[in-house]
């Protein structure tokens, strides 16, 4: 009965659909007319209800926003240029943190221990991955500078280990180039030997460029060099002087006009604890004949140095036979700090400028020397530089010194002062 | 619209090739969306409601969970989902009178206004329907499927869907009877 009742009614849509009218359908099946009756009028009904069709701009919002989607699906379906990307950071960060873990949960041994390590030994690179865990989460640009310089100059401590127990090692490290000559060059101490081989990129390589010496030390003593590169002004790299008072000052071979400094007069045992940059800056000597002045930069005996504190411009002319020192900036520049007048037979004959100034942009501190003449009554070395409070501590060291000023010896005061950035 | 292929147009879906996903958005989204205005009387969400259908599509075709051949059935049957998901939140989270406020209240003559009267009426009758009710009307009445077509659509049988249609007019016409008239 049911079943044909909704045949009937699906019969009595096809004719509405047609174009039949109500009462027409419903006078061919009157013995149904009052159970088909509301339902074809709800039909009619349900056909009136609105279906319009979608605006011209929802459509196209609608397919600029599938294609989007399809576009970064398409972005998504590259995997694996997209994993490396990510793999990597992922690594590093695991890496970092499972080392913080280890190293704060008392692995610290192990990173104590490899601290003194040399390249090609089994823990050296353990104490690298230190070192780059720890830049990783320094995030202070000037904290940042300071690690890094401090383990540049940690490399050039290792070659020099190296080379000091004639191990065969490949290295790399940088520094500045202090002697050069065709087959070898010194590099912030370090001698290094240029061969056949020897590949050079970037500037030109002058004495006071900074470099990169990629190579491998030999038993002789030297670093055998396959590669050096010359950096850009402004590099930062170490100049092998670690402590001024415990070791010679390098002597920077101008081309014949200098001699190496003795140090004889300096104290050996004071300044322990001058600032860490000084030291590492480390103190060269130049000696020779004032070529040519011009403004603050002097030729002496064909080496240019510069000289930025006007106090010191005032005292000399060309000619003179002089003797400066100073010290390379990150970019090979040889600063002046200090400079003493060489007249032709004399051995001394006014030397610094004094005035206790730290005026100096780079720093430099040309006046400790301010006691000549008197006896002692320039023993007043202390400092208007807040900076340098470590300076001085001893009397008597002041005294000696001044002894030695007067004595007429060529002695500069090399209490610390020298107040480089 | 001659052009179009269905099986060229799933193929250039698996590759999310640009100019098979806009011919299958152009030949189905004008369905799709007066499929789910007939069920919600809202030009805004279906509107909305019908683009997201698509996005769908596109999922699912890389999931390959998509459709095999029948990419309308697909289409129509999601939108029947997303709708009735849609109507659940809305019972839910029920806001006043949403027929109320995308009805057309625009003064005009007596006779068009009476016409609007008696759709909202019926709108409001057909809201009252179960999902399955209104889902076999919109398919009939609203986008004008074949009987075969509508039980192709609703994966039933002719005779189950002849039933069903059966019991919706009949639902539908009580329940207009049940409006109140303003």
């Amino acid at each position: 009965m049911n079943n044909n009742l909704y045949d009937i009614l699906e019969i009595c849509l096809q004719a509405l659909e047609n174009g039949d009218s109500l009462d027409t359908i419903l006078a061919r099946h009157p013995d149904l007319e009052s159970e088909l009756r509301p339902i074809l009028e709800a039909a009619q009904q349900a056909r009136a209800m609105p279906a319009p069709m979608p605006s011209t701009e929802a459509m196209r919002r609608g397919k600029a926003r599938l294609l989007q989607q399809a576009a970064e699906m398409r972005e998504a379906k590259r995997p694996v240029r997209g994993r490396q990307r990510v793999i990597p950071l992922f690594q590093r960060l695991a890496i970092s943190l499972s080392l913080t873990v280890a190293a704060l949960m008392g692995g610290t041994g192990l990173v104590q221990a490899s601290s003194t390590a040399l390249p090609g030994e089994n823990l050296y690179p353990v104490k690298r991955t230190w070192e780059d865990m720890r830049l990783f989460f320094v995030f202070s640009p000037t904290v940042r500078e300071a690690m890094e310089g401090e383990y540049e100059q940690e490399r050039l401590d290792e070659v020099s280990e190296l080379l000091r127990e004639g191990r065969v090692v490949s290295i790399t490290f940088s520094g500045v180039v202090t002697e050069s000559s065709n087959a070898s060059i010194v590099v912030s101490t370090v001698p290094v030997a240029i061969t056949n081989v020897t590949a050079f990129s970037g500037d030109p390589l002058t004495v006071g460029a900074a470099v990169i010496v990629t190579g491998q030390t030999d038993s002789a003593g030297h670093v055998s060099a396959m590669a050096v590169q010359v950096l850009p002004p402004g590099s930062v790299v170490p100049t092998g002087e670690n402590d001024e008072s415990e070791k010679p000052s390098t002597v920077h071979d101008n081309g014949g006009g200098s001699v190496p400094s003795t140090n004889e007069n300096e104290p050996q045992d004071e300044n322990k604890n001058e600032n860490e940059s000084n030291t590492r800056r480390g103190t060269f000597h130049i000696e020779g004949t004032l070529q040519s002045i011009d403004g603050n930069v002097w030729v002496i005996d064909g080496q240019t140095v510069y000289v930025n504190d006007p106090a010191l411009l005032a005292l000399v002319k060309a000619g003179m036979q002089v003797e400066v020192r100073g010290y390379f900036t990150a970019d090979g520049r040889f600063i002046v700090t200090l400079v003493e007048i060489k007249n032709s037979g004399s051995d001394h004959t006014g030397t610094n400028p004094s005035n206790n100034s730290d005026s100096s942009d780079d720093g430099t501190d040309v006046s400790q020397n301010d006691n000549s003449g008197d006896d002692n009554s320039g023993n007043d070395n202390s400092s208007d530089d807040g900076e340098n409070k470590n300076e001085n501590k001893n009397e008597n060291e002041n005294k000696n010194e001044n002894e030695n000023t007067n004595n007429g010896n060529d002695n500069e005061n090399s209490n610390g002062n020298e107040s480089h950035d | 619209m001659s052009n179009y292929d269905e099986r060229r147009a799933l193929e250039g879906l698996q590759k999310l090739d640009s100019q098979a996903i806009s011919a299958v958005y152009d030949q189905y989204y004008p369905e799709v969306f007066r499929y789910v205005y007939y069920r919600l009387s809202d030009q805004a969400v279906a509107e909305d409601i019908a683009s997201d259908v698509f996005v769908r599509l596109l999922e699912a075709v890389q999931n390959r969970r998509g459709p095999q051949s029948n990419i309308k059935g697909w289409l129509i049957s999601t939108a029947s989902h997303a709708v009735t998901d849609h109507l659940r939140q809305r019972y839910r989270r029920p806001v006043e009178a949403i027929s109320e406020t995308h009805m057309d209240h625009q003064p005009g003559p007596p006779i068009e206004f009476d016409l609007r009267e008696q759709n909202r009426s019926v709108q409001q009758a057909y809201a009252q329907l179960t999902p399955e009710q209104q889902h076999v009307l919109a398919l009939r009445f609203g986008e004008g499927y074949s009987l075969e077509e509508t039980a192709s659509h609703m994966k039933k049988n002719v005779n189950a869907v002849k039933a069903l249609q059966f019991r919706a007019l009949a639902a539908l016409q009580r329940q207009i009877g049940e409006v109140p008239h303003e």
